[in-house]
């Protein structure tokens, strides 16, 4: 694995090339539940997709029959687990100091009351995370909010079995539209559909033809974020004996048996259900402070309450959901036509940018997948970079064109994307113990839509995308950019007046 | 203040096109074509200035305001001085 000045060591090669070794075993059996699938299914199913809806997307965003980023199956890999559980494994003494030092200097942002950071600001982030936080419950286990919400309310639905009436019944489409008009009802900015590809599960995810029943996960997971999220705490706390003691347990726990931490999923779990919940522009056009992570942490909860409440409504009609840990949202998104990957190997969407927050679940409901689209963001991101000239790290790619080769081995290969170096882009989230995304909130297309120059921005950068340069100079010029704590305007988000939860909901649909 | 807006262009216009055909002469279409774009550019120019104070974002109601408020006076005074000069040959 790369060090900080980005050359891989012999030691880190070695890591590296375990953690490679693990992955493309674990890829193998992915790949050997394609084989299976397919066998079992006999020919290749035929894909009928959901009719095109009118009010979905303005007139320039064109739904297409692959998505615009170039992806090859024969040569993707998984890694062994998203890049903090790495580098927890790998580098656990660096994620250990950069924790301290990130919370030290939130603390002394607090005490010297810096714009963005101070007390009140801090507050409001954790207090908008409510639901990711983790306590002791009343019989004295750990348990976190998300948990709560999801076990305890899932009791409390009434399946059609319950009521001893037939489940509901439709066609796909019927199926589509119906869930959507329900997400959106219950929370979310925008629902979509895709079909599932097993080599997007993650790795400890694997689809059996023969299995009959799901085989959840052990509490493996439920350790791993316990363990995690109890380091936040203890690290404000400068617990670092504890801290140190947990990271090895978590090391102990991810290098198990790999045959001992699958979660198997019966065939019938082929349909995706993804989604984006919007974050609130005036908190995340202030990245790079608490005030920013406040805005993120809208938008996550705000994705986990929508998401719980949809698979509650399925429940509730008869069929069933799984939500795999650590589900990459992305491809499923932009397969589904939220978006298309952007200069920052994230999705961005026409109507919101960089300003939302995805989630996906599988279910076993059958629906009518969405078409991908196209609204010309590959070349416009070829010309602006704008985001990777704001990564405060220098994480992200600043070369014109994308590239099949990875940066590292958090790198998913497999698909032709602007890769980063996300080991400095979680080095720096660590360090300012915020999240960031200060890249999604500088993209031009993060923007509001009240004012009309917006909507002839957005045409101009779908239409001319090959002018990305000049529409990126002229979003500086009109002062579209991050609010640090150096600008006086940090601490107006207090007097601003905005809508509930910081969301305008008729954005993209009015 | 749409409705506002609507009557006072159309009133403008209205007055314009019949002082010009109590005079018996036409408007070339390039003139129309400089008042349509002009008068575009300024609503613009304050829809900009409006919905980006509503959005928080004071920079770019100016800039905005200024810059499409600026090429949307410049194009009616061109329209109007072609007017004349084509109403007098």
């Amino acid at each position: 694995m790369a060090n900080k000045k980005n050359r891989c060591s012999r030691r880190g090669f070695l890591k590296s090339g375990a953690l490679m070794g693990v992955s493309a075993v674990t890829a193998g059996t992915a790949s050997e539940s394609i084989v299976k699938a397919t066998a079992s299914t006999g020919t290749a199913e035929k894909v009928k997709y959901r009719p095109e809806r009118q009010y979905r997307y303005p007139w320039w965003v064109k739904t297409v029959n692959k998505i615009t980023t170039e992806t090859n199956d024969a040569i993707t890999m998984k890694p062994l687990a998203n890049l903090p559980l790495l580098m927890i494994m790998t580098e656990t003494e660096k994620w250990l100091q950069d924790g301290i030092q990130g919370s030290k200097l939130t603390i002394n942002n607090i005490k010297n009351n810096v714009p963005g950071s101070s007390l009140k600001d801090f507050a409001l982030h954790y207090a908008a995370g409510s639901f990711f936080r983790w306590g002791l419950g009343r019989n004295g286990s750990i348990i976190s909010g998300r948990e709560i919400f999801a076990e305890v309310t899932e009791q409390n639905i009434h399946t059609p079995k319950d009521l001893g009436v037939p489940r509901w019944e439709g066609t796909p489409k019927e199926a589509s539209d119906m869930i959507e008009a329900a997400g959106i009802q219950l929370g979310a900015t925008q629902v979509a559909f895709t079909k599932i590809n097993p080599l997007w599960l993650p790795p400890f995810v694997k689809i059996d033809p023969n299995a009959e029943k799901i085989t959840p996960l052990p509490d493996l997971m439920r350790e791993i974020s316990e363990i995690l999220q109890g380091n936040i705490y203890n690290f404000y706390k400068n617990d670092i004996p504890q801290i140190k003691a947990r990271a090895q347990i978590f090391k102990e726990i991810m290098l198990k048996n790999k045959d001992e931490v699958l979660m198997v999923l019966p065939e019938r779990y082929k349909y995706v259900v993804v989604g984006t919940s919007a974050r609130p522009y005036d908190l995340t056009v202030r990245a790079g402070s608490q005030l920013g992570a406040a805005g993120d942490r809208v938008g996550a909860s705000d994705s986990f309450l929508a998401m719980t409440r949809i698979r509650n409504f399925i429940k509730g009609i008869g069929y069933d959901t799984v939500d795999t840990p650590n589900m990459n949202d992305v491809p499923w998104a932009v397969a589904a036509g939220l978006g298309e990957m952007g200069r920052m190997n994230r999705m961005i969407s026409p109507i919101f940018g960089g300003n939302v927050v995805l989630w996906s679940f599988l279910t076993d409901l059958p629906l009518a997948p969405d078409k991908p689209i196209d609204f010309g963001l590959q070349e416009f991101c070829r010309q602006c970079k704008k985001c990777a000239e704001a990564c405060p790290t220098g994480a992200l790619s600043l070369d014109t064109d994308p590239t099949w080769a990875p940066q590292g081995p958090w790198s998913v290969p497999g698909k032709k994307v602007y890769f980063e170096n996300s080991n400095k882009c979680q080095e720096y989230m660590n360090q300012a113990m915020n999240f960031c995304a200060i890249c999604l909130s500088s993209c031009p297309w993060t923007k509001k839509d009240k004012a009309a120059l917006h909507q002839i921005s957005r045409i101009m950068g779908s239409k001319a995308s090959w002018a990305g340069e000049l529409l990126r100079k002229m979003d500086d010029a009109f002062g579209y950019e991050r609010i640090t704590a150096k600008d006086s305007e940090m601490n107006n988000w207090w007097r601003l007046n905005i809508p509930t939860g910081g969301i305008d909901s008729w954005q993209g649909k009015s | 203040m749409d409705i506002i807006l609507g009557i006072l262009i159309g009133a403008a216009g209205m007055n314009f096109y019949n002082q010009t055909k109590m005079a018996g002469k036409k408007i070339r279409l390039y003139v129309w074509g400089l008042f349509v774009f002009g008068v575009c550019s300024i609503l613009l120019g304050i829809d900009t200035l409006f919905n980006s104070y509503i959005e928080h974002e004071v920079q770019a109601a100016w800039l905005g305001f200024g810059m499409f408020g600026t090429i949307g006076i410049v194009l009616l005074i061109s329209g109007h001085r072609l007017h004349l000069k084509s109403i007098d040959s």
